[in-house]
């Protein structure tokens, strides 16, 4: 790839892909290491950090026509959101085999950012800290949680996709604060 | 970075690629042209055709060539048109396999 695609935007980037992959080569080179720093912060096995930032840039290509730019949307945090949610959801499947044992690094915090993607590192840090945390609750509470907080969905969307009530809901939603809190200063 | 890991992520990015952008279309092109062959060979007997092709080419490739496009069009219209078909198909089919391959190399280098 020439110096001239280099300077593209991420979306335009990811638009070519469509049409011809290679173009995705770009936005792998670009943001790889980072991405499994962050997943490696969060895992902490190579093998399983490898296995998220691959499905997280398959992901990136297969709803990569759902990304639209807009005002305080940029793709850089839409990309660390799926790779977020994937290393999420990859966490609780290897807690499940797990039993229960294996906890998140409560520091991700003091994941050292290269100068490239500080940025990214101010937009990912809360959300990573609050991963970290929501991980550590019953699987029912963070759910909820998650949904609300990180997914921005409304009571409505909520209460459809868990199939409960709005008061069930509510209910959930101040015991999971709660625990939260909990859970937070005890770190 | 291990060159591994980046190309298993390419390769399966080059999957989805094929199979959302390629493989449909070209299915439909194959469809076609099998069906635009199956009409032809109802159509025209194309044994003779060709044991005519190979008397006429016994002279000179000149004469093979008048023969083939005399045979074209005293063909019928729809023929003609089916024969036209299957060269553009065939044609559309060459190009995207030579994007296919292409694509793997510039993709997974």
């Amino acid at each position: 790839m020439d110096e001239l695609n280099k300077q593209l935007p991420d979306e335009v980037v990811l638009k070519r892909a469509f049409k011809d992959p290679s173009y995705f080569n770009l936005l792998v080179d670009k943001y790889e290491a980072a991405f499994l720093r962050k997943a490696l912060g969060i895992v902490k096995k190579q093998e399983e950090a490898e296995d998220i930032v691959q499905e997280t840039f398959v992901k990136i290509y297969k709803y990569g026509h759902k990304f639209k730019k807009e005002a305080g949307i940029e793709f850089k945090s839409w990309a660390y959101k799926i790779l977020m949610n994937t290393s999420f959801t990859h966490y609780q499947d290897l807690k499940k085999t797990a039993g229960n044992t294996e906890y998140l690094d409560p520091l991700l915090y003091e994941d050292k950012p290269s100068e490239k993607d500080l940025d990214l590192a101010t937009i990912n840090d809360a959300k990573a800290a609050v991963q970290a945390v929501i991980t550590k609750m019953p699987e029912h509470l963070a759910k909820v949680l998650k949904l609300y907080y990180l997914e921005d969905m409304s009571y409505d969307s909520i209460c459809k996709v868990e199939k409960i009530a709005i008061t069930t809901l509510k209910m959930r939603l101040f015991r999971a604060k709660r625990l939260f809190q909990k859970i937070s200063t005890e770190n | 970075m291990s060159p591994i890991f980046k190309t298993k992520i390419l390769w399966r990015i080059y999957v989805i690629w094929f199979f959302r952008r390629v493989l449909p279309l070209v299915s439909a092109q194959i469809l076609i042209i099998a069906f635009a062959l199956k009409i032809f060979a109802k159509k025209v007997f194309l044994g003779k055709v060709l044991e005519n092709a190979a008397v006429a080419a016994d002279s000179s490739y000149w004469e093979f060539l008048k023969y083939l496009a005399y045979a074209f069009f005293s063909a019928h219209i729809l023929i003609q048109i089916i024969i036209i078909l299957i060269l553009a198909l065939g044609t559309l089919l060459l190009r995207d396999a030579g994007r296919v391959i292409r694509t793997y190399i510039n993709t997974i280098r």
